[in-house]
């Protein structure tokens, strides 16, 4: 036989279990803008029944105690997370190399009047007006200045593009600092998430936290999260160890500090203080060293364009006379982009130019001989690298920069609506629906009602049969 | 199954299809405003490879003209000279038909003589002839004047073929050479020695001679002359044709430029307009989208 107040217990229970289900949707309703948060649900089970022990009678069987509140849970896909961690790796490095090559891109002002193209066009184009008017300082002035032009333009784009690739390594060491204090901050969160389970609780927000910086993690660093198991009772204990290819940022609760030195020997990679390599795939880090190796190369094209081109005239030049009859004067000195410059006999003396061809034996100097400005002036169409031309070469170079670019720009479009259909799907799990929590609330709020209307039932037989029954009455 | 739809996606999902729609609006409004669809390279790699070679053909074409000009008027300055030449020739040569008269009395002889030795002065001085600041028979020493007269005596100090400061050579095209000067001592020597032979003549009474070898001597420096001058002639010929010819060949590489980096204006306006469609229904979905709430149908 059960107690007296048998009854109200169970609505007391009912009204416990409605109120904490209402607290829940607040809570959901609450965050519906908080970004990573997933929604909650409670979790509820008939509470144990009471065994009736009524005289060996077996019709009776079990009694209903009401309801238990089971747990409060996060609706989650971990495996949709994990997929989310890859493509935001991918995107990551793809908005540094569309970031960085767009900048690159600017650099050779092509297609335009202002590039090397069109000054090494004008440059060479120089030489053959002084082919036909060796004579004139005027002319002569006009290749010093073509020629001046075109040495800027190649110390300028080198400086630029040598700026962009050393801006590389202060990203990365600031990106690696981020990703350290990330992993401090997961370490953390680790701890307090173990503590919480030991308890046996549910820690929804610690995790949808520790997720959330692990979402930002990914974007920098390409990583992989595992759960970690208790060593006794081999069940998981809430933390989470997070590594990136090998290296061990979070482990347990304690993080590793992420270096930032630069690899490219064998893939792209960053060094630890033990000359270990980790490896990298993706993320922001990975696209700014990507971006690097490609202004690397390049300024290494355009190194070969400049060495070429003080080559190949220093070669006619010196061969040439001036118009002052002296020979053996080159026009170009340095070797490279980096210290290409005029002669400096060239920048002082416009007669120094070498237009006239060798002479004959025993002829004496003939101003007007603009052979060897016409010879200069051919160059500009000789195959001087491999077959190509030097336009031809630098064309092709700026090709290759378009195409890089291009090529990224697409990934990265098409990455951002993978990562956008990712986010889509996480929401349809994860998120809140203000509609459905809506509706919820109306449910619990009559599940409420309903179990007050049981205690006031109760109560009101209760008064009936301790107030109106009985001796004593009236 | 019903897929769930979780408020927070829907805008995220809004805000994502805004973005693009505007994106793609301010693509094709810089084709339209710029006039161009090719920006820079990562807008077609494989058409800034081709129109940044057919800019230096371009650049090129508009060089060989330059220097076709300027051979050009080196050309014409040279054969008006020798257009001059021609003409003193045959103004020596009818002063020598009157002077081969027997009946011409000896002032009028030294009359005639002297009209020769005006002649003579100016053929000489024909052959100093300058194109800007440079002496065009001189061949490569074109600072120096290529006739000294002193005495009676022409002396030739220009380059010559033979000692290999004789031509001037100029590119007329992409491995086409042109030489544009004639030396002074291919043509002026022989004429004015023949011119002095019938000064001489003339001025001796030697009749005979005169009628004899001068005027047979002055024809054929007239036909020498012709074909030096035709040989220009039809130099100058060659580069007009030549400068039509690459004319012709820089409108259509002018064209190709146009062809990869000009926008196609009417599609382009078309594609902005689309762009602009797609735009307003992506904002249209986005308001309405955020309409209705079951919050507006519960007390």
């Amino acid at each position: 036989m059960p107690s007296t107040f048998y009854g109200m217990e169970i609505g007391r229970r009912a009204l416990n279990a409605s109120q904490m289900a209402l607290n829940v949707v607040s809570h959901n309703m609450s965050n519906v803008n908080t970004p990573g948060y997933s929604r909650q649900t409670i979790s509820l089970s008939a509470s144990d029944p009471f065994t009736y022990p009524g005289g060996g009678s077996e019709q009776l069987g079990q009694l209903g105690t009401g309801v238990n509140i089971d747990s409060i849970n996060r609706v989650r896909d971990q495996f949709l997370d994990q997929r989310i961690y890859g493509a935001n790796s991918t995107q990551g490095a793809l908005a540094h190399l569309t970031d960085i090559l767009g900048r690159v891109e600017q650099v050779y002002f092509e297609p335009g009047v202002t590039g090397i193209g069109q000054l090494m066009t004008d440059f060479f184009n120089s030489f053959a007006d002084l082919s036909a008017n060796p004579e004139s300082g005027a002319i002569r002035a006009t290749v010093r200045n073509k020629a001046q032009a075109l040495v800027s333009a190649f110390r300028q784009a080198d400086t630029t593009l040598g700026q962009i690739a050393l801006e590389v390594q202060s990203k990365v060491t600031d990106k690696a600092k981020d990703v350290t204090g990330i992993a401090v901050q997961i370490a953390s969160l680790n701890k307090q998430i173990r503590t919480s389970v030991a308890m046996g609780e549910h820690p929804n927000d610690l995790q949808d936290q520790r997720d959330a910086l692990i979402n930002r993690l990914s974007s920098i660093v390409d990583v992989q999260t595992y759960p970690v198991k208790d060593s006794t009772t081999g069940r998981e204990n809430g933390e989470l160890n997070v590594l990136v290819n090998g290296f061990a940022l979070v482990q347990n609760d304690i993080a590793s500090t992420l270096p930032s030195k630069i690899t490219t020997q064998g893939g792209i990679g960053l060094v630890t203080e033990n000359g270990d390599t980790i490896p990298l795939r993706g993320g922001e880090i990975y696209g700014l060293i990507q971006a690097r190796t490609h202004v690397e190369g390049y300024i290494e094209d355009m190194n070969t364009l400049a060495s070429n081109l003080i080559t190949a005239v220093n070669g006619l030049h010196t061969t040439g006379y001036g118009l002052d009859g002296a020979t053996g004067r080159s026009f170009f000195a340095g070797t490279g982009t980096a210290d290409i410059a005029l002669d400096v006999t060239v920048q002082n003396d416009l007669n120094a130019i070498a237009a006239a061809s060798p002479l004959l034996a025993g002829t004496p100097f003939a101003p007007g001989n603009g052979d060897n400005a016409r010879a200069l002036s051919r160059l500009s169409n000789a195959g001087l690298v491999g077959n190509l031309s030097l336009n031809e070469f630098y064309g092709s170079n700026v090709a290759q920069v378009g195409a890089d670019q291009r090529g990224y720009n697409l990934q990265a479009e098409n990455q951002g609506k993978v990562l956008e259909s990712l986010r889509s799907q996480q929401a349809t799990v994860s998120g809140v629906s203000l509609d459905e929590e809506l509706t919820s609330m109306l449910q619990y709020q009559r599940t409420y009602q309903a179990a007050a209307r049981v205690i006031t039932f109760m109560d009101e037989a209760l008064d009936r049969v301790i107030n109106g029954m009985g001796a004593g009455r009236g | 199954m019903i897929t769930r739809v979780s408020t927070f996606q829907s805008v995220n999902r809004a805000v994502f299809s805004v973005q693009v729609a505007a994106a793609r609006v301010d693509a094709s409004q810089r084709r339209v405003s710029t006039g161009r669809q090719l920006n820079q390279p990562s807008d077609d790699p494989t058409g800034t490879s081709q129109t940044l070679n057919f800019r230096k053909r371009i650049a090129d074409l508009d060089q060989y003209s330059k220097t076709m000009d300027q051979a050009k008027g080196f050309m014409s300055t040279s054969e008006t000279a020798l257009d001059g030449v021609t003409l003193l020739i045959r103004q020596a040569r009818s002063l020598a038909v009157q002077a081969a008269s027997d009946t011409i009395s000896t002032e009028s002889r030294v009359g005639i003589a002297n009209q020769i030795q005006n002649i003579i002065t100016q053929v000489g001085s024909l052959g100093n002839t300058a194109y800007g600041s440079r002496y065009v028979f001189g061949g490569q020493r074109t600072q120096t004047v290529p006739f000294i007269n002193a005495g009676d005596t022409f002396t030739y100090q220009g380059g010559t073929f033979l000692n290999g400061d004789g031509n001037l050579t100029l590119d007329v095209g992409r491995g086409e050479e042109m030489v544009t000067n004639v030396t002074g001592d291919k043509v002026f020597p022989a004429i004015l020695a023949v011119l002095k032979d019938l000064r001489n003549h003339v001025s001796t009474g030697e009749v005979q001679l005169t009628s004899r070898e001068d005027l047979a001597k002055l024809d054929t420096q007239l036909g020498n002359l012709l074909n030096v001058r035709t040989d220009l002639g039809s130099k100058v010929q060659r580069i007009e044709q030549t400068k039509n010819r690459n004319d012709g060949l820089k409108v259509s590489f002018t064209e190709f430029v146009s062809q990869i980096e000009d926008a196609d204006l009417p599609k382009s306006i078309t594609e902005l307009q689309t762009a602009q469609l797609g735009y307003q229904a992506a904002l249209q979905a986005t308001a309405s989208g955020f309409k209705s709430s079951l919050l507006d149908y519960i007390r």
